[in-house]
């Protein structure tokens, strides 16, 4: 009986099933995952719905890829990411293409299944009180110094004339 | 001639006046980074505003100090001129580096120099490690120096409106390598150089938003990257606003858009300036713009044909998306992407790379936003080769005599082969030193030659060895490269000889 257990498990192991990558691997070495199926995970930087199909351009640890996938799946998404969101994360299987046919030569995944894993929030950045203050303190002295040698100028020509060239 | 220039004593004076005119650019460059902020309060990012407002203030005292202290009625000479914009194109990129540094975006204060000084000289290559997460301000500021640096020329622009002798501001266009010859009078050529820069600018906004709408992003978005890439595709820079470059959009329209704004950013202003003026014939006409059509067209088709041959595109739609796109991109030394920069490697045919790296470097047109050798000078040292060879088939009574076109027909002298030689050979000695520079680094050879030829032709087309992780000596080299190729090498020559004169003979 264990015996048998042991063989489904390392059976399961080794089917042709997708197989879990980071987006570096896939960029990294294109040729060996082309036209296979792979999955995916990584945070949304980008939604572009075209019709019923949707782009939804994901990054992991500094890579980023297109997904093309259907629209409702996209319209899942609740926080694309940039510098104030933290984006959705997404995870799903896909067929990966070196250079896509049907989208003009671009590497890309196919989505098969796409599902939002963890969903995104809001990051405050708050506004540091005290640099500003350094900060407008420097620009208000840039101001007066600007000023005062523009004022000392003026003078210095009041009092001496510049040489006629 | 530069030989005798270099060799007259230098004085306090030529200091001083040197001094004086880099005040100048302190003030616009104060001006540049102050703008950001607007986009800081429209886009809620308040936490940016101090970041702006130390490096505009510190750009403003510096200004204010050499003006003060160095104040000169002196005339500026070729030298000062060619002196103060080798100096102004790093003086000004280290001011801008402090909000981009102060701002997080950067790992290293050297990441943030690079980054300024890629914005600056139109290059586009980027360490920042993360652009998806970048403030809109600090993404704004990127592109705007690209703009403001390369598209416009912002010491041109320094000293045209701020500078008080017609004599100083046409030297400082030689400085910059660029030519006068718009109109006679220096603030009315910088004020059409500006109107044609802002008139361009509006029509790749237009076109890059269109599109980005058309392809289903909201207008919002799509207006605030067309913006940026109109900035950068019109100063052939390549700073995009995302980690993915144009790729990010999958989008044929918008690449066509880009194709538009970098090959209109890739042609003489004195061109732009004589189409405008109802001088049709003179793109047909001109010698540059042959020469650069002719070889976008053949360089393109030699880049499809091996992708296609090698069966990694096999659609026409591809290998025009892919192969015509990266060669028009590299030819005019914009750096837009629509490849990973590791597939460039790992994936494409060496000759194509070889072809990509030649295009880089031999670049855009002269007085124009692109970088490289430029294809006038390509045009010209053609001819005298093609002269040459008849000479030696002909007589030897019979008189070669030679001309091209360029906005008027001009005699083929052996000043301006010489010129033309000169810059050429400078270039191709920097590209073997770049190179050999990188190769010590570990990485190989075609590599290394397609990532010095995009530093040096202010490209930003990457193979990824451009990353933060890059050693610094290499980081170092690369901003050298920059700012030499945006200085046509001359400026960096005469700077060199300037600091060497004062360490031996002193300043009087």
């Amino acid at each position: 009986m264990k015996r048998a257990v042991l063989v489904i498990l390392l059976l399961l192991l080794l089917a042709p099933s997708a197989r879990a990558e980071t987006l570096r691997e896939l960029l990294d070495e294109p040729a060996s995952y082309d036209g296979r199926q792979v999955s995916f995970r990584g945070e949304v930087i980008g939604v572009i719905i075209k019709g019923d199909h949707a782009w939804v351009n994901i990054f992991d640890n500094g890579s980023a890829i297109g997904v093309w996938c259907r629209a409702e799946e996209a319209r899942e998404i609740s926080f694309i990411g940039d510098y104030t969101h933290r984006g959705d994360i997404v995870a799903g299987t896909g067929i990966f293409h070196l250079a896509c046919a049907e989208h003009g030569g671009d590497v890309d995944i196919h989505a098969i299944s796409l599902t939002v894993s963890e969903k995104g929030h809001v990051i405050e950045r708050p506004m540091d009180v005290l640099l500003f203050s350094v900060s407008a303190l420097i620009a208000l002295a840039a101001v007066l110094l600007s000023f005062y040698l523009w004022h000392l100028r003026k003078e210095r020509r009041k009092r001496v004339p510049w040489p006629f060239y | 001639m530069w030989g005798a220039m270099v060799l007259t004593p230098l004085t306090k004076e030529d200091l001083r006046i040197v001094g004086f005119n880099l005040s100048r650019i302190s003030y616009v460059t104060g001006f540049v980074l102050f703008l950001p902020i607007i986009v800081a309060i429209f886009f809620n990012e308040f936490d940016n505003i101090p970041y702006f407002l130390i490096g505009s203030a510190i750009s403003f005292i510096l200004g204010s100090i050499l003006y003060h202290f160095l104040y000169t009625q002196a005339e500026m000479e070729l030298k000062h001129a060619l002196v103060m914009a080798a100096v102004a194109w790093l003086f000004a990129p280290l001011l801008a580096s402090i909000p981009i540094w102060l701002s997080g975006s950067m790992a290293s204060p050297l990441d943030a120099c690079f980054e300024s000084i890629s914005g600056f000289t139109g290059t586009g290559l980027t360490l920042a490690p993360d652009i998806d997460h970048m403030s809109r301000s600090i993404n704004f500021l990127r592109h705007f120096l690209q703009f403001m640096g390369d598209g416009i020329g912002i010491i041109v622009i320094s000293l045209s409106i701020l500078g008080r002798t017609e004599m100083s501001s046409v030297l400082a266009f030689k400085g910059e390598a660029k030519e006068v010859g718009i109109r006679p009078s220096i603030v009315r050529t910088s004020r059409i150089i500006i109107g044609i820069g802002v008139m361009f600018l509006a029509i790749g906004t237009a076109l890059f938003t269109v599109a980005g709408i058309q392809e289903g992003l909201d207008p919002g978005q799509a207006f605030f990257d067309g913006l940026n890439h109109a900035m950068t595709g019109y100063a052939t820079g390549g700073f995009t606003v995302h980690s993915q470059s144009l790729l990010y959009y999958h989008s044929l329209w918008v690449e066509v858009a880009a194709i538009v704004i970098m090959i209109i950013g890739a042609l003489n202003f004195n061109l732009h300036y004589a189409v405008l003026g109802g001088k049709r014939s003179e793109i047909l006409r001109n010698l540059e713009v042959r020469v650069l059509l002719f070889v976008m067209v053949a360089f393109g088709f030699l880049v499809s044909s091996n992708l296609f041959s090698s069966g990694l595109y096999p659609t026409a739609e591809s290998l025009f998306r892919k192969g015509f796109f990266q060669v028009i991109s590299a030819q005019t030394t914009t750096g837009f992407q629509t490849v990973p920069p590791v597939h460039l490697m790992l994936v494409w045919p060496v000759f194509s790379i070889l072809i990509l790296s030649l295009a880089m470097l031999l670049g855009g047109s002269a007085n124009s936003t692109s970088g490289g050798i430029k294809m006038l000078r390509v045009g010209v040292l053609f001819k005298s080769l093609v002269n040459e060879i008849k000479r030696s088939l002909l007589p030897r009574s019979a008189v070669v005599v030679g001309s091209f076109h360029h906005v008027e027909e001009t005699p083929l002298s052996d000043k301006i082969i010489r010129g033309s030689a000169v810059i050429a050979m400078g270039y191709l000695i920097l590209f073997t030193m770049g190179t050999m520079l990188t190769v010590l680094h570990g990485y190989g050879l075609e590599d290394s030659m397609f990532e010095t030829a995009s530093a040096l032709g202010n490209v930003g087309l990457t193979s990824g060895i451009t990353s933060p992780s890059m050693s610094p000596l290499l980081k170092v080299t690369y901003m050298f490269l920059m700012w030499a190729g945006k200085l046509e090498v001359i400026a960096v020559f005469v700077l060199i000889g300037f600091i060497l004169l004062a360490l031996r003979r002193g300043i009087k």
